[in-house]
């Protein structure tokens, strides 16, 4: 009797400890707990993902096995197209004319090397990150989280938590209007209690399975080998520039690099231009602006700049039109 | 060929005696873009329709830029302001043979042979090509799988790479 009355009065004591910490948790704590969950948690659920104007439903499945994330990613509209992690190791599944497959042709291909070692480090001199209130999503009870840039060369970013486990459950990317760019969010959630199985792509005749990797952070000599830069960068992507890819064929070499504050990345491309001619557009894909400058290069030759990321078109402009070239 | 009669030997032999010649594989182009305009296919882009690169093809079809006219089709987020008015500009150009046409009872062929169809690549820089639009394309694809190789700025990796438009 006496046992059970003390078993009890700790249970009440945790899960009131439980609440009080969770009430008092601060915004970047909340965060903090968003990053370990995607990584430590198992879980399935199906969400949708709306850029743009476009819409589509995918269902993801993450368990962790001995240690490693095994992830599952499935396309449930249009043509099938599915990704599967291990850990370090990616392999996608698609059709064989898939048109993800053909885009590839059109760039020389590259090495994805590891590039942001602290995502979530030094954001709040970046951004202004608060919680904002309570909603449900999924069924689910959730934490609001807003996260509103500092200056204009980023997006401010609108997020949903579980209250129960810190897991993202809504996303939302919006422009300096406050209009908004882009928004994932899960329909049916389950977490927790996953089988192993639920990782395993089912085998289908006739696919295409290619296989990419996340090779360890580029050698300082390769960094060496780049040479384009921006001459700027908005304030908080310098302390995470990062690597290089090289390009596997000589003839059509590639300069990458990839940037991030943490919260939202870009990457510049530069190769030489093909033939004579000078291209100057941008585009928008939801929040993803693309910005393509010509710049003429030693010897005469004309260069093709291509900034790629989740930034404002005038920041993506200024990067891509302030380029220096390091001999 | 343009009215889609000719037989698939006729085709690729016709083709090849035009990737040869480059003042048949100029002409050809003007009357492709014609054709298209005409048929609503949208093709603008001049500098695309390499026949040359059609008929060294190894895809089994017998018609490169038409391929080219459906993969503009089929890319909404892509069709550019530029792209749009040297559509126009060519649109206007088949208007005036059509209007040509009914008032002077000419063929169509006669009148586009001496017609100058604008350029959208060689007299404005800033309109990009069907191959730089890929080009931008296919980067926006590889900035998204580097992102979501490394876990980082991106919600749920490679979203934005499995949710690129495909045939729906």
């Amino acid at each position: 009797m006496i046992a059970s009355i003390c078993r009890s009065t700790v249970l009440v004591f945790v899960i009131g400890a439980v609440m009080v910490c969770g009430a008092e948790r601060s915004a970047l704590e909340w965060l903090d707990t968003m990053n370990r969950g995607f990584r430590t948690l198992d879980y399935d659920g199906v969400f949708s993902y709306q850029s743009g104007t476009d819409l589509t439903t995918l269902r993801v499945v993450h368990v962790v096995i001995d240690g490693i994330e095994h992830e599952r990613l499935i396309h449930l509209d249009g043509a099938r197209r599915e990704f599967i992690r291990r850990g370090l190791e990616i392999t996608r599944i698609l059709q064989p004319k898939d048109k993800i497959l053909e885009l590839e042709k059109a760039v020389p291909p590259t090495r994805f090397v590891q590039a942001f070692s602290r995502p979530l480090d030094a954001i709040d001199d970046l951004y202004l990150v608060e919680l904002n209130g309570s909603g449900r999503v999924a069924g689910r009870r959730a934490i609001r989280l807003s996260i509103v840039p500092r200056d204009q060369d980023r997006y401010g970013v609108g997020i949903w938590l579980d209250h129960a486990t810190g897991l993202l459950l809504r996303f939302e990317r919006y422009d300096l209007t406050g209009s908004r760019l882009e928004r994932f969010q899960f329909a049916h959630l389950t977490i927790g209690g996953i089988p192993r199985t639920a990782v395993i792509p089912e085998e289908r005749a006739g696919e295409v399975k290619t296989t990419m990797k996340l090779e360890s952070r580029a050698e300082p000599h390769a960094e060496q080998r780049i040479h384009w830069r921006p001459q700027w960068v908005p304030r908080g992507f310098d302390n995470y520039r990062s690597n290089i890819s090289q390009a596997m064929r000589e003839r059509d070499d590639v300069d990458t690099l990839i940037y991030s504050d943490g919260f939202t990345a870009f990457s510049v491309f530069v190769q030489a231009m093909p033939n004579r001619r000078e291209v100057n557009f941008e585009r928008r894909n939801g929040a993803t602006t693309v910005v393509t400058r010509t710049l003429q290069g030693p010897m005469g030759k004309n260069q093709l700049v291509t900034v790629v990321g989740e930034v404002p078109a005038k920041t993506a402009k200024k990067i891509a039109s302030d380029m220096v070239y390091f001999r | 060929m343009l009215d889609d009669e000719a037989e698939e030997f006729e085709i690729r032999r016709v083709i090849g005696e035009i990737a040869r010649n480059s003042d048949l594989k100029s002409t050809w182009s003007r009357y492709h873009v014609i054709s298209s305009i005409l048929k609503r296919e949208g093709l603008s882009n001049l500098e695309e329709l390499d026949i040359g690169e059609a008929s060294s093809g190894d895809n089994g079809s017998s018609s490169g830029p038409k391929i080219l006219a459906d993969r503009t089709l089929n890319r909404p987020w892509l069709l550019s302001r530029g792209t749009l008015l040297a559509s126009l500009a060519v649109a206007i150009a088949a208007l005036a043979i059509i209007i040509t046409i009914n008032d002077e009872g000419t063929t169509q062929v006669e009148l586009a042979d001496t017609l100058v169809v604008p350029d959208p690549i060689v007299t404005d820089d800033r309109i990009p090509a069907e191959s730089d639009i890929l080009r931008a394309e296919a980067y926006l694809i590889r900035h998204a799988q580097h992102v979501s190789m490394n876990r980082s700025a991106a919600p749920i990796p490679f979203v934005k790479v499995i949710a690129h438009e495909t045939e729906r």
